[in-house]
């Protein structure tokens, strides 16, 4: 048999091996090498990590549009469910106190503000933002939330010099950089929200208890207002409610629509809660799914109203 | 001879359609990076954040533990980088100098830690 009658098929033979051998090559040998990343690339806990520096740099320098632009980097489906799920989740693996309420501080800004300029708004929707983990109760927040463009940086910068040390500091006037919408500082018409603070004082004492029957719930409630010595509503205060054998820590102010500072918790029947706000904040004991009476047929389920305030 | 010739030519053009492939069409993604990857003006916007939140948490040890995300260098020397593209870019003075008080914490501890070593 000579080489005429074997016909091409060495050729594809050849081919094959070629395209094996070119795949290797860029696959495994010498891959696409991505070393300009951008943040919504990274991996999960790092996305948490920065997803939690964001969270810190805005209670440093209080502007909004700054910290929304950064989450919009990471290309969150939801910014603000991310927020509040990873501070619930900081919370409930003992992570720092101070980053859980510095994630749940700016998801209630983000809550309270209107959408930035730089943010094109597009249709509402609702979403359920149940991030409770442990039974026997858990969180049930929930809130229109609007859907966002992301703006993000698209200027690739190669420029690696490192000086000895920082030059002086430039007192020329800022123009637009590679990350613009990431960095620099938000348009002076653009509104500017501080961040809900914390205020100073005492450990948290119960102002009130009240049982809520009307409306009747499908649910048992324990429903939790902050409140400072002017009555008025403090967002981002830990409450830390116990049971037998668990405990859930979460903070107010992430339902913003019930106001700035409520939280509220669905226990589970048959069980006795301790509830205090603050880690030194006065607990109140003994706390059982409230029920409430029917004039006709079985009991139906209500909710306790517990009022505190910081003198 | 000829035969051996178009095999051998077959084969460059397999191993350019691989990597044509490999490099352009389905290139391997990084989808799971870290933050030492990102992009300088993205580091710098990182370190940036670093010195906001300095400035509010002022905890050093915090601040250098966030800044060695970003990879094997001093992170005095991380600060100075993105200092020097905050000044090339534009950054205002403000975020200059949430900065440069950063660059100066971390060298006073740098220069305190170098005299007490012995």
């Amino acid at each position: 048999m000579n080489g005429d009658e074997r016909g091409p098929w060495y050729l594809l033979t050849g081919l094959v091996i070629g395209i094996a051998l070119g795949l290797f090559y860029a696959w495994v040998v010498q891959p696409v090498q991505y070393v300009d990343t951008a943040p919504d690339t990274l991996q999960s806990n790092f996305k948490d990590h920065y997803r939690a520096l964001i969270a810190s740099a805005y209670l440093g320098n209080e502007d909004l549009l700054r910290a929304r632009a950064r989450l919009e980097l990471l290309h969150d489906e939801d910014v603000f469910r991310a927020l509040t799920e990873q501070a619930q989740r900081t919370l409930a693996e003992n992570g720092s106190d101070d980053q859980a309420r510095a994630l749940g501080l700016l998801a209630i800004a983000l809550g309270q503000a209107p959408p930035g300029p730089a943010i094109a708004v597009t249709q509402p929707r609702t979403i359920s933002t149940s991030v409770s983990t442990r039974t026997p109760g858990g969180l049930t927040p929930t809130r229109e939330v609007r859907s966002e463009s992301s703006p993000t940086p698209t200027r690739a910068v190669t420029d690696t010099e490192t000086p000895a040390m920082p030059p002086a500091k430039s007192s020329s006037s800022p123009a637009p950089s590679a990350e613009a919408s990431a960095t620099q500082s938000a348009s002076p018409t653009a509104p500017q929200t501080a961040p809900p603070t914390l205020t100073p004082g005492g450990p948290f004492v119960l102002l009130s208890q009240e049982k809520i029957c009307d409306p009747p719930l499908q649910t048992p409630l324990f429903q939790i207002e902050a409140l400072d010595r002017f009555n008025q509503p403090i967002p981002g205060v830990l409450v830390i409610i116990t049971w037998p054998g668990g405990e859930e820590r979460f903070l107010t102010g992430l339902k913003p629509e019930k106001g700035a500072g409520y939280a509220d918790f669905v226990p589970a029947t048959g069980v006795l809660y301790s509830l205090r706000l603050g880690e030194n904040g006065q607990p109140v004991n003994d706390l059982a799914a409230p029920m409430c009476p029917r004039s006709s047929g079985a009991p139906t389920w209500g909710a306790w109203l517990l009022k505190f305030v910081r003198p | 001879m000829a035969r051996w010739i178009r095999f051998f030519f077959a084969i460059l053009m397999g191993l350019a359609i691989g990597l044509a492939y490999g490099w352009f069409i389905s290139p391997v993604k990084y989808v799971e990076t870290s933050p030492h990857t990102l992009r300088i003006d993205y580091k710098a916007d990182y370190v940036l954040m670093v010195a906001e939140a300095y400035q509010y948490e002022a905890d050093l040890n915090l601040a250098a533990q966030r800044l060695a995300l970003l990879g094997n260098l001093p992170p005095t020397e991380i600060v100075a980088q993105a200092i020097q593209f905050a000044q090339k870019y534009g950054y205002n003075d403000a975020d200059l100098a949430r900065m440069q008080v950063l660059w100066s914490a971390l060298q006073s501890a740098s220069n305190s830690q170098g005299m007490a070593a012995p």
